[in-house]
């Protein structure tokens, strides 16, 4: 009976390691479970998106000739999630309600909030997590927006915020360059 | 004195004659009281009682559970038929299979699966093949999810530089951007 | 997720066994299926605390406990023949048999005789013997279960095939005169 209990244990455990292959990065540290979301996809635009470390190191092979920027993000990443959502008058409610429960949830198991804006048509909050050696490993961004759309992205992964700010031009992101000008001038004061 | 001894033996032999009806006895018991049933016609007869009944006890059909018990069941356990995951259901049926085998067997089963995990282990699998349109696609969900960070950005950006750098009031949020170009971006 | 596919696959598993272990020893139906229901909640109820290797054994186990408590409060008289024949009807799947109604009210006879017998067995030798004999259990788990030494079960056995042996001669007996 012990032998069949510690070969079946240790069979499980192998077995378990096998299928934990696929599913590992879910214990990564910059991974975070937004919860149950299915509620709003009953509305009609609704995208999801998941990369995983694979899809994300073939995109990265193909960036090194189109672009090396993106190579380079591509190349540190495990994990890319994203929920979009149509925002209407029935979810926008509860889609904020969703972005502020993930917000306290975030802020008690240790993410940094570094950008939080909230208006009366907005809210847009940005999430970092690091290790040890100050690096960044996680990003979320969860934001209901004016522009009809409302987006949890989870970015999982070794994250170069200067690299994201050099694609700003590309893909529409800023570069940061406005904030990095305007505190020069701070300082100057 | 005698008379006892025969009756013991009478009684072990009777025993015997049982155990061959009910089809549990040792081989050699087996042996013995087949070829004694040849002889002896008590013994004979004794078996064939024995095994009539043995045939019709062992026929003897299990009632099904009744209905509504199935029911109450899943009502105090809230346990619906769609409740369960086809895989815990099979993964678990795979266990008992294992488990309801002899041990050897159980023990050998269990040794291969260790051994092909093994080399799981080594050899790593070959790399899916991305089709040309799974990749196109893959790209544009990616540069939508760097656009979907790029926009929150961007929004603290005009906030921080319409609203609050010329107001000079939320110190924090100053702080959070000190955070992200001095130490982060360490610009 | 796994606890209630292991639930689910036990009491697939089981159920009729514990069903029809308590038909034998409670001699009626109602009662059977009370206890039969108290056994599935209970395992329920206890799912994390044994593992799969014993949950078999457990489930018997207290089965056979709650038969023996039940039968300890509620002394009743044997009404059930009546209903016992009814709940036991036979299905005969042999074509031969249906043929020859006959051989078919023979059959139908010997089974609830039997049966009915094997109900009124002393409840010393019966548990073991309808583990056993019905349920396919082993001596070693059929000692677990009843908590008895293997050679009790072992003799046990055999004084209920005796037993059950004499009771169907005497029935046979009847029959004749």
């Amino acid at each position: 009976m012990r032998t069949i209990k510690s070969t079946f244990l240790l069979f499980t455990f192998l077995l378990a390691n096998v299928f934990a292959q696929s599913t590992d990065v879910t214990n990564e540290p910059g991974y975070v479970n937004f919860g149950d979301l299915t509620e709003f996809e009953k509305s009609t635009g609704v995208t999801e998106v998941i990369l995983d470390e694979e899809l994300l190191s073939v995109l990265a092979e193909i960036s090194t000739e189109e672009d090396p920027n993106v190579m380079e993000i591509l190349k540190g990443l495990k994990l890319v999630r994203a929920n979009v959502f149509e925002v209407n008058e029935n979810n926008k409610s509860e889609l904020e309600a969703k972005v502020n429960n993930l917000d306290s949830k975030l802020m008690s198991s240790s993410w940094k909030r570094i950008v939080k804006t909230r208006s009366d048509d907005e809210i847009a909050n940005i999430y970092i997590k690091q290790n040890n050696n100050k690096q960044i490993v996680g990003l979320v961004v969860t934001s209901v927006g004016d522009d009809d759309e409302a987006a949890f992205v989870n970015i999982v992964g070794t994250i170069d915020l200067a690299t994201i700010g050099k694609l700003g031009k590309q893909f529409n992101i800023p570069h940061l360059d406005g904030v990095n000008h305007q505190k020069d001038k701070s300082d100057e004061d | 004195m005698q008379m006892k001894e025969s009756n013991k033996l009478d009684n072990k032999l009777i025993n015997k004659i049982i155990k061959v009806a009910y089809g549990d006895a040792d081989i050699f018991s087996w042996v013995y009281i087949r070829l004694k049933s040849l002889t002896n016609k008590e013994v004979k007869l004794i078996l064939e009682e024995y095994r009539q009944t043995a045939n019709v006890v062992h026929k003897l059909k299990q009632e099904d559970i009744p209905e509504h018990i199935n029911e109450r069941i899943k009502s105090v356990t809230g346990i619906t038929d769609k409740s369960e995951s086809l895989f815990a259901s099979f993964s678990y049926r795979i266990f008992s299979f294992f488990g309801s085998k002899a041990i050897p067997a159980a023990v050998i089963g269990i040794l291969i699966i260790v051994i092909v995990s093994i080399f799981i282990f080594k050899e790593p699998s070959p790399p899916h093949k991305y089709s040309k349109a799974e990749i196109e696609l893959a790209q544009r969900q990616f540069q939508k999810s760097l656009a979907i960070v790029g926009s929150a950005f961007q929004k603290a950006e005009k906030r921080f530089s319409d609203e609050i750098l010329k107001n000079q009031i939320n110190k924090n949020l100053n702080r959070g951007y000190y955070l992200v170009n001095n130490i982060l971006i360490g610009g | 997720m796994i606890i209630t596919a292991k639930f689910d696959y036990l009491v697939k598993q089981h159920k009729k066994k514990i069903y029809n272990y308590a038909l034998y020893m409670m001699k009626n139906q109602m009662d059977a299926e009370d206890v039969t229901q108290e056994v599935l909640i209970r395992t329920w109820q206890n799912i994390n605390k044994f593992n799969f290797y014993a949950a078999k054994g457990w489930m018997m186990r207290t089965t056979h406990n709650l038969c023996i408590d039940y039968l300890r409060k509620h002394k009743k008289k044997n009404y059930s023949e009546v209903e016992l024949v009814e709940d036991y009807r036979t299905e005969i799947a042999d074509q031969d048999l249906e043929s020859n109604p006959g051989k078919m009210a023979d059959k139908i006879i010997t089974d609830e005789t039997i049966k009915s017998a094997i109900e009124n067995l002393p409840e010393k030798i019966k548990s073991p013997f309808v583990l056993y004999e019905l349920q396919e259990f082993k001596y070693k788990e059929i000692s677990k279960i009843l908590d008895i030494p293997l050679n009790t079960v072992r003799v046990n056995i055999l004084r209920a095939r005796k037993q059950l042996q004499k009771e169907l001669k005497n029935y046979a007996d009847e029959r004749i005169k």
